[in-house]
């Protein structure tokens, strides 16, 4: 039943996950694989347990059983920081700046936990990771002082500055206007051109059309639907569970 | 700073050092060499004055390491320095020279304070804050059933009476300034470390700190020993320069009162703030000693009044921003010739 051999195509998998918190079952052995170098966005409905999800991917939540396998290293008892070394950044749906440090500091912070480097080389690579999602303006601002959109961006670079192989994003299109999605969607994909995996739970269905190779759609405790953007997009179990009943969208705003 | 080889085409430099942080340099080791020699110069008095005053700057120090920096709000340091009087009690009833003392008993509640942080880290927020408090008095209980050291009644430090009472003092308020100085040069080279910005980063938030692989439990660990170690510097101090402990005062709550006092008042979280709050809580102490109970109501209002007004206390209003430390303990990235121009 639990399959937990390493497909070495896969740089990342979860196998047979099962999560309930109370009576109410978020996972019921759910299977996510992420190959090398794609992009796989998750979608569902509010309250379908995508974040708890990527928190037992990046090791903040305890699943009740399953398996998380990174780079064909069994990591599910692997803590947070240290699968964060690892090579698995996250970011958090609602932003987490460090309130009282400079922009510049998240980045080194990461970059000096996950990577022993000289000082310099330390500063240039917290540098880059600024650069390239954009916040090098910005680079001597306090965490606590940025606007939502440099803050989402901050979650990238610091997540980015960590050096990963992958990347957890957690809804950072939501809130942002259609200018700075577009702006996020070219970051994400120049990150992936160079070499970054992402695992991209968005509500922002355009990011994810712009971006996934593939697309999975978690509700009740199971991926009811699994493919291209096209393919689930169109899933007539995703518009039912996802986008809601004829009769839920009329009342919902 | 040095050779870029990474694919950037501005120069950027990554700076730690002001021209202010350079100049209060300059001025503390000024001031640190007058400190020096000022026993020459001054009488008596000034001098245990200056040792009492000490006492308060360690333990400000010490809890701002904590709290400030660390977001572990302690109300149990007073453990390490009544640990650390009866430690040098205890040494010298066994022939040490007080002196000498001093820094056998701040390491060994350095090496204690590591079993003990097992135990407080179990609890947080709050819940810290009392078990720490908890702690202390345990550590109060067990101390005052001591028999040879005094139990609930004290004792005295005899083996300085053999000097006298001009070189005891002048060379406690020695040992008093050595304290000081090692204590906030070695916050200094904690917070310039990376284990310094991790610690900061976990005091923002523990979760991200967690995401960006930082190791909470081990930063947080250090950052306890540290300020255990500092405190008991004050401990050493207190009974070198008072000559006699006793466990209710040694081990009294209202300690970890006037270390919360000074680092609100002086500024929380900054380096200058328990220098700042030392200050202010020592020439109220001076100016309010004689007028008894009002003494501990306008210690009060004083509180108050910055909780209400000064927030940040008296350094993070001057610098809520952390750009104008006098001490290099940030960076500054200073992005030369013209960067990309537009969004």
């Amino acid at each position: 039943m639990t399959n937990t051999s390493p497909s070495p195509q896969n740089l990342f998998e979860a196998n047979n996950i099962v999560k309930r918190i109370g009576t109410v079952v978020i996972a019921d052995g759910v299977d996510i694989h992420v190959p090398a170098g794609s992009i796989v966005g998750m979608i569902g409905p509010n309250g379908a347990g995508k974040t708890t999800m990527l928190g037992i991917f990046s090791g903040n939540v305890k699943a009740n059983s399953g398996t998380v396998v990174f780079k064909g290293r069994d990591v599910t008892s692997v803590a947070m920081a240290k699968r964060a070394r690892l090579g698995i950044g996250r970011t958090f749906q609602i932003p987490r700046p460090f309130d009282k440090l400079t922009v510049f500091e998240h980045t080194l912070l990461a970059v000096q936990q996950s990577q022993s480097v000289s000082m310099s080389e330390a500063h240039e690579r917290a540098i880059f990771a600024l650069e390239r999602c954009g916040l090098l303006k910005l680079v001597n601002e306090i965490g606590g002082d940025l606007r939502l959109l440099d803050r989402k961006r901050l979650e990238m670079a610091r997540a980015v500055a960590l050096d990963p192989a992958l990347v957890l994003l957690d809804e950072v299109a939501g809130g942002l206007n259609n200018a700075e999605v577009g702006q996020l969607i070219e970051i994400v994909l120049s990150l992936r051109d160079s070499g970054i995996s992402f695992l991209w739970v968005e509500h922002v269905i355009r990011a994810l059309n712009a971006t996934a190779d593939r697309i999975v759609c978690l509700s009740g405790g199971h991926l009811i639907a699994e493919g291209s953007p096209a393919e689930v997009l169109a899933h007539p179990a995703v518009i039912e569970s996802y986008f809601g009943s004829p009769a839920f969208m009329s009342t919902a705003s | 700073m040095s050779t870029l080889e990474a694919p950037v085409m501005t120069n950027r430099t990554v700076k730690r050092y002001s021209r202010n942080s350079l100049g209060a340099l300059g001025i503390g080791a000024v001031v640190a060499a007058v400190l020096v020699v000022l026993p020459a110069f001054v009488g008596e008095s000034s001098i245990n004055q200056l040792t009492q005053f000490f006492s308060f700057l360690i333990l400000a120090i010490g809890w701002n390491v904590l709290a400030g920096y660390g977001g572990m709000v302690s109300i149990g340091q007073q453990a390490y320095l009544g640990i650390a009087s009866y430690a040098v009690l205890y040494l010298s009833l066994h022939g040490v020279l007080s002196w000498w003392a001093a820094p056998i008993a701040i390491a060994f509640c350095g090496v204690l304070s590591i079993p003990i942080s097992y135990l407080a880290f179990r609890l947080r927020g709050s819940f810290f804050a009392i078990g720490t408090w908890v702690i202390a008095e345990v550590c109060l209980l067990v101390v005052a059933q001591i028999e040879s050291l005094g139990g609930g009644a004290g004792a005295s430090l005899n083996d300085l009476n053999r000097f006298s009472p001009n070189t005891a003092g002048d060379v406690t308020y020695w040992v008093g300034l050595a304290i000081v100085l090692i204590s906030l040069a070695s916050v200094a080279l904690l917070l310039r470390s990376r284990v310094g910005l991790a610690l900061m980063s976990i005091r923002d938030d523990e979760l991200a700190a967690e995401a960006t692989g930082v190791n909470v439990m081990r930063t947080k660990r250090i950052a306890y020993v540290l300020s255990a170690t500092i405190c008991a510097g004050a401990g050493v101090l207190l009974i070198l320069s008072n000559l006699e402990v006793q466990p209710n005062s040694s081990f009294s709550v209202q300690y970890s009162a006037f270390m919360i006092f000074m680092v609100l008042v002086g500024g929380m979280g900054t380096f200058e703030g328990p220098i700042v709050g030392a200050i202010v809580f020592f020439a109220l102490q001076q100016w309010l000693a004689a007028n008894g109970a009002w003494y501990l109501i306008i210690l009060g209002a004083v509180a108050v009044a910055v909780t209400l007004w000064l927030p940040r206390g008296v350094w993070g209003t001057v610098d809520p921003r952390n750009r104008r430390s006098l001490v290099p303990l940030r960076h500054r990235v200073s992005v030369s010739a013209t960067v990309e121009s537009g969004e």
